[in-house]
């Protein structure tokens, strides 16, 4: 069953990334129109930069295409293969995938002559690193695995999760919220002392818990009750099942949005980058 | 085998299965009939894991910890598959699932099916051999089966019975047939369950539904005996009765193939829906 995915994982980033080789001629474009400034490889690296995003969120979406395609949902249903293992089996390959990417671009924009970052490219919020990226990576997948039972067809489903995605890409943290609630009780010494010594990777990782939390509160009941019936029934219970996570979103955006530490470290984020 | 107790399935405000009880017993064959939109799929469905039921619950008898749909083969009416492998893909696909040695096609070979084309471009009656072949070479114990066969011509019809009787001698499976047929079926059927609008109406072993189910011509419905249905042919007021108790059977009454016991609880089910009565079984 892995195997057949892995070869799925292939022939659908092959798909995608055969338009990576349309870059060479943009660039080529580019150049004749305007002075940008750039060499091909600076180029080649931004284009690959979004290519992981892009591959990523077609990855995700396209999970179950092949059974749509081949009328194999009941058949897949009939088999004894518990949920946690087609979700294992679905997304593993594909965040591998993605992280195979996300680790290809890293090493041409080391190559290129700016060494610009693949985080700057894709204007990550300010808490980016490398982790972070990778957990969204992580996220995308567990998002479109989520979107796939309820049906990928599902507009209203597409858009609370996408919304989700690109919260998390730019502007929610949940560790902004801890660092404030340190500072309360502890004092900014502490909390600054804290964000110091965790460092970005640790930041991602308390994210990307509250994250993972809120996705899994819609995902495991959802793989529960995951059955042949139509997707309308699925999507209504996730128009419930979505609020809270979506409020708890909302509040967090907020939350970054007010604060003058998530403002500080986006200048001081923007400044290193750029 | 299986027990199904009090088994309700709903699609929203639509009841399609309400309180449906049921003791499927090992070794059994039965015959799921009934009209079109009782709940004869979706009881197969439900009996596969892939519908969920809305209440009640479902028992296999089997040992715990182990998954039922381990012990099934399932060949549902939308002939559901991976249909862009060919024969031979899905054989090693399906066998590596149940962790049990491929099929070896032999029935497929015989129907002379392209074992190297995607079973989507294979007609629908090698596609059922196929997916039929596949299913059963995992040893099931309990083999479901949707309304397909008839789809099917009758040199294929007979190879795919081969392959099930096959599997009936050496295993001894429950098999679950929801069918339209009886006829087709006659020779291997124990047990006959009728699905009605409402629910089970019959649930008998064959030869005593057979037994038990009598024609009597009477221009009176007869007194004393629970009437299926009546109807009048070639000007002959004709009665179908079941169950035989209490009453006493004209002499004229006269026993009813399958075929025309199964028709006259369809044409009682069909009336009343009609009239918006139960049958009056």
């Amino acid at each position: 069953m892995i195997a057949r995915e892995i070869r799925e994982t292939i022939a659908q980033t092959a798909f995608v990334m055969s338009f990576y080789l349309f870059v060479p001629l943009l660039y080529l474009m580019d150049v004749s129109m305007y002075d940008t400034g750039m060499t091909l490889l600076e180029y080649m690296a931004n284009g690959l930069d979004l290519m992981v995003m892009v591959t990523s969120i077609y990855l995700a979406y396209n999970m179950f295409r092949r059974e749509e395609n081949d009328g194999a949902a009941e058949y897949l249903l009939s088999l004894p293969v518990s949920r946690c293992r087609i979700l294992a089996v679905k997304t593993l390959p594909r965040i591998v995938m993605a992280l195979v990417l996300l680790f290809a671009a890293m090493l041409v924009n080391r190559m290129s002559i700016s060494q610009g970052s693949v985080l700057g490219s894709l204007l990550i919020n300010w808490r980016a690193g490398i982790p972070y990226l990778a957990l969204m990576l992580v996220f995308v997948q567990l998002g479109g695995f989520t979107l796939n039972l309820v049906g990928r067809r599902s507009w209203s489903t597409r858009l609370v999760l996408l919304l989700m995605v690109v919260l998390v890409w730019q502007s929610v943290t949940f560790s902004v919220a801890v660092q404030k609630l340190m500072a309360k009780t502890l004092g900014w010494r502490a909390s600054l002392r804290f964000s110091w010594t965790i460092g970005r990777s640790g930041m991602a990782l308390i994210d990307f818990s509250v994250f993972f939390l809120l996705l899994w509160y819609i995902l495991r009941p959802l793989m529960e009750i995951w059955d042949l019936k139509p997707g309308r029934f699925r999507e209504l219970w996730f128009h419930r099942r979505m609020l809270l996570p979506l409020v708890v979103f909302i509040l967090l955006m907020v939350n970054c949005l007010l604060s003058p530490l998530w403002h500080l470290n986006l200048f001081y984020y923007n400044s290193c980058m750029f | 085998m299986v027990s199904l107790r009090g088994l309700s399935f709903d699609y929203g405000s639509k009841t399609i299965l309400k309180d449906v009880s049921l003791e499927l017993r090992r070794g059994e064959t039965l015959m799921i009939t009934g009209p079109n939109g009782a709940g004869k799929s979706t009881l197969l469905r439900l009996l596969a894991g892939v519908l969920l039921p809305t209440s009640g619950s479902l028992e296999y008898d089997i040992p715990e910890g182990t998954d039922p749909r381990s012990i099934m083969a399932y060949l549902p009416d939308s002939l559901s598959f991976y249909r862009s492998m060919t024969p031979e893909e899905a054989a090693d696909f399906h066998s590596g699932l149940f962790g049990t040695p491929p099929a070896d096609m032999e029935m497929v070979r015989k129907a002379g099916v392209d074992m190297d084309m995607p079973i989507s471009q294979l007609s629908m009656g090698q596609r059922i051999l196929v997916q039929l072949s596949i299913e059963l070479s995992t040893g099931p114990d309990l083999i479901l089966v949707d309304e397909v066969l008839h789809a099917v011509d009758p040199y294929l019809r007979g190879l795919l019975f081969r392959e099930l009787i096959g599997v009936m001698e050496e295993r001894d499976p429950t098999v679950v047939l929801v069918n339209l047929n009886f006829e087709e079926v006659a020779n291997l059927v124990d047990r006959v369950i009728f699905l009605g609008s409402k629910g089970i109406v019959i649930d008998e072993p064959s030869d005593e539904l057979r037994s038990k189910t009598m024609l009597v011509v009477a221009e009176k419905q007869p007194e004393g005996l629970s009437v299926v249905t009546g109807r009048r042919v070639l000007g002959i007021q004709q009665w179908v009765v079941y169950p035989l108790h209490g009453g006493e059977l004209p002499d004229n009454a006269s026993p009813m193939d399958m075929k025309g016991i199964l028709g006259a609880f369809m044409e009682a089910e069909y009336e009343g829906q009609r009239t918006g009565t139960r049958g009056s079984a």
